[in-house]
């Protein structure tokens, strides 16, 4: 009762449409005030594989928020980037999935569907996921009382490009980006902690992910604004970081690279790396050492102060 | 060879390394090996070197060993928190585990002290494998785990098993020396480094080691694709020994194509061993047992 009420409300104020039961989705922006927007014929595709869904050429942010009951809820939440090498994202793979599954711990999962660059619908496309990370963060946070958790414990989860897009966000959380358009952009976009799965810190020479991002590898401010390792400060959030050590696609250097950054600064950092698992393994079901995981994640969250 | 080995207690048996002798670099002295109870079992000066082997009962028995090199700067060796405490937790799991004593640099009763400590792990490697069916063990299945400095004697195993630093004096010695795998907490890996943890590179290699021993001795420059699977586990806050000494031994492993696990905690220090009152700490001991269960 008390949650229809809550979607009905939500609803109101934000236009937002519920899709299942248990979950509500909530656009990003107000329609004609999306920052960097340029009018198109461009698209927003879903291509439903026989192994993940794949969104592309988001034209329209959002979060889809999934809450656990209320009496299961412990306060916390967790943002989740999905990867796909910000050229698509891996909606249910490395979001949908992992927001239910924290929902079986009492956290708070919130799917946000960034925006990739464009060069078709968008300025400063370099610009636009860190756009719609940093907005993300601030409507959750002001809707803590709506969503029963507390605007101190909110997280943020990335994999892959959507790791680096987290990593981006806890360390250009305090970088005005755009302009606000209400008061939601009062809010702090600091994430309270921050989890990296497999992910991109970095674009080395040789890093696929790197060729997909829609940066240009000819600006070297670019590309210096985005080395999120150099951009660590003591202000960064506590982190979590776990990868395969026979990663492919995103060699493991790129967690350590970032975890050395963290320990010069003191920020607080765990590491979980393990033998083999490749790139883009999400929940890791199939592999009985690499599925822990999750596990370690729990912990790690339980035991931030 | 059973006349020297004796009961200690109900489950565990001690044993020398070596026949009394025969002990390789061994020189008489009046050297006495000391032992301190405060908090922590320390002994130091260590003449004998022994092995304490610690069973479960065989139907909980899976087949694997754990030797255990406790950790003390090559100066001590912590011989309860990272030793015995470990094999009575191992055996919790099936494990079989053996705690090494091993001798410690000294001038006075060692000739060469710095190859001491690797020749003891040498030896109780063989004679651990040599014994496999007597302990009820796969011999392929021997692992080898060590703390801080105890960590560096063990990666120094892993990584010169197969170097002759003494002259076999038995069957034994025909043995392999290799481990199977590894488990290293918060060890020591690298000298001559920022990151190198002072005394035991003062206590090992002396006041004014040659950089060719340097080298030798840092680790991370001597592993191979024969290096065994291995597990490290660090906090990132150890101020004793930086965490980058399992970074560097992690990325030499990557670098071989050794298969290396590595868990790093946010905080915890350094000599945490098994971190009874760090709730998030103390779960590495599951992580040990994941690693072992997974290992093929």
């Amino acid at each position: 009762m008390g949650k229809k009420i809550l979607v009905v409300l939500i609803s109101l104020f934000f236009g937002a449409y519920s899709l299942g039961a248990q979950d509500t989705i909530i656009p990003l922006w107000p329609k004609d005030k999306i920052p960097n927007y340029v009018k198109s014929d461009e698209k927003e595709t879903h291509v439903q594989g026989d192994d993940l869904l794949r969104i592309g050429k988001v034209q329209e942010p959002d979060i889809a928020v999934y809450l656990p009951a209320e009496k299961n809820a412990t306060g916390e939440a967790v943002l989740i980037f999905p990867g796909g090498g910000y050229h698509i994202l891996a909606y249910d793979w490395e979001g949908t999935d992992i927001a239910k599954y924290l929902n079986g711990k009492g956290i708070a999962g919130i799917v946000v569907k960034y925006r990739m660059p464009s060069s078709v619908s968008q300025t400063d496309k370099h610009l636009v996921p860190l756009i719609d990370a940093q907005r993300a963060l601030r409507i959750v946070r002001s809707n803590a009382a709506n969503f029963n958790i507390k605007p101190n414990k909110i997280g943020v989860i990335g994999f892959s490009a959507g790791g680096h897009l987290v990593a981006t966000l806890g360390t250009h959380y305090n970088e005005k980006v755009y302009e606000p358009v209400d008061s939601i952009d009062k809010e702090s976009a600091r994430p309270d902690f921050m989890a990296l799965g497999y992910a991109v810190i970095r674009r080395p020479a040789k890093n696929d992910e790197a060729e997909k991002d829609g940066t240009n590898k000819k600006e070297p401010s670019i590309m210096a604004y985005f080395a999120n390792d150099e951009r660590v400060t003591s202000e960064t959030p506590p982190a979590f970081l776990f990868h395969a050590a026979d990663d492919p696609g995103v060699p493991v250097a790129n967690s350590l690279l970032f975890f050395r950054a963290l320990t010069d600064k003191g920020v607080p950092a765990t590491m979980h790396i393990y033998p083999k698992g490749g790139h883009g393994f999400s929940l890791a079901r199939d592999n009985a050492h690499l599925r822990g995981w999750t596990d370690r994640f729990f912990e790690w969250i339980e035991s931030l102060e | 060879m059973l006349a020297m080995s004796f009961s200690g207690f109900a489950q565990d048996t001690i044993m020398s390394l070596w026949p009394k002798d025969k002990i390789p670099n061994h020189v008489n002295s009046d050297e006495k090996e000391i032992h301190e109870r405060n908090g922590i079992l320390r002994i130091s000066k260590v003449q004998d070197p022994t092995i304490e082997v610690y069973l479960p009962a065989k139907s909980n028995a899976n087949g694997q060993a754990m030797l255990i090199f406790p950790g003390g700067g090559y100066h001590i060796l912590a011989y309860d928190w990272e030793g015995t405490d470990i094999a009575k937790f191992l055996n919790g799991k099936g494990i079989v585990g053996i705690v090494v004593k091993y001798r410690l640099p000294s001038s006075v009763s060692q000739t060469d002290m710095h190859n001491v400590p690797l020749i003891d792990a040498l030896r109780a490697l063989r004679l651990v494998r040599s014994k496999a069916k007597d302990f009820n063990i796969n011999a392929n299945k021997i692992g080898i785990m060590g703390f801080s400095a105890g960590g560096h004697l063990a990666s120094t195993l892993g990584t010169h098993f197969n170097e002759k630093v003494y002259t076999p004096i038995d069957d034994v010695d025909e043995v392999s020396a290799r481990p199977d795998f590894m488990a290293l907490g918060y060890p020591v890996i690298t000298f001559g480094e920022q990151s190198t943890h002072k005394g035991s590179q003062k206590y090992l290699l002396g006041e004014a080691p040659k950089p060719e021993m340097i080298a030798h001795f840092s680790n991370e420059k001597q592993v191979t694709n024969e290096t065994p699977p291995t597990f490290l586990v660090h906090a990132a806050d150890d101020k004793a020994v930086p965490v980058e000494n399992s970074l560097v031994f992690f990325e030499a492993l990557k670098e071989n194509g050794v298969l290396a696990t590595l868990h790093v905690y946010p905080k915890g220090g350094h000599g945490f061993s098994l971190a009874r009152k760090d709730m998030h700490l103390r779960t590495w001991t599951e992580r040990l047992f994941e690693w072992m269960e997974n290992l093929e």
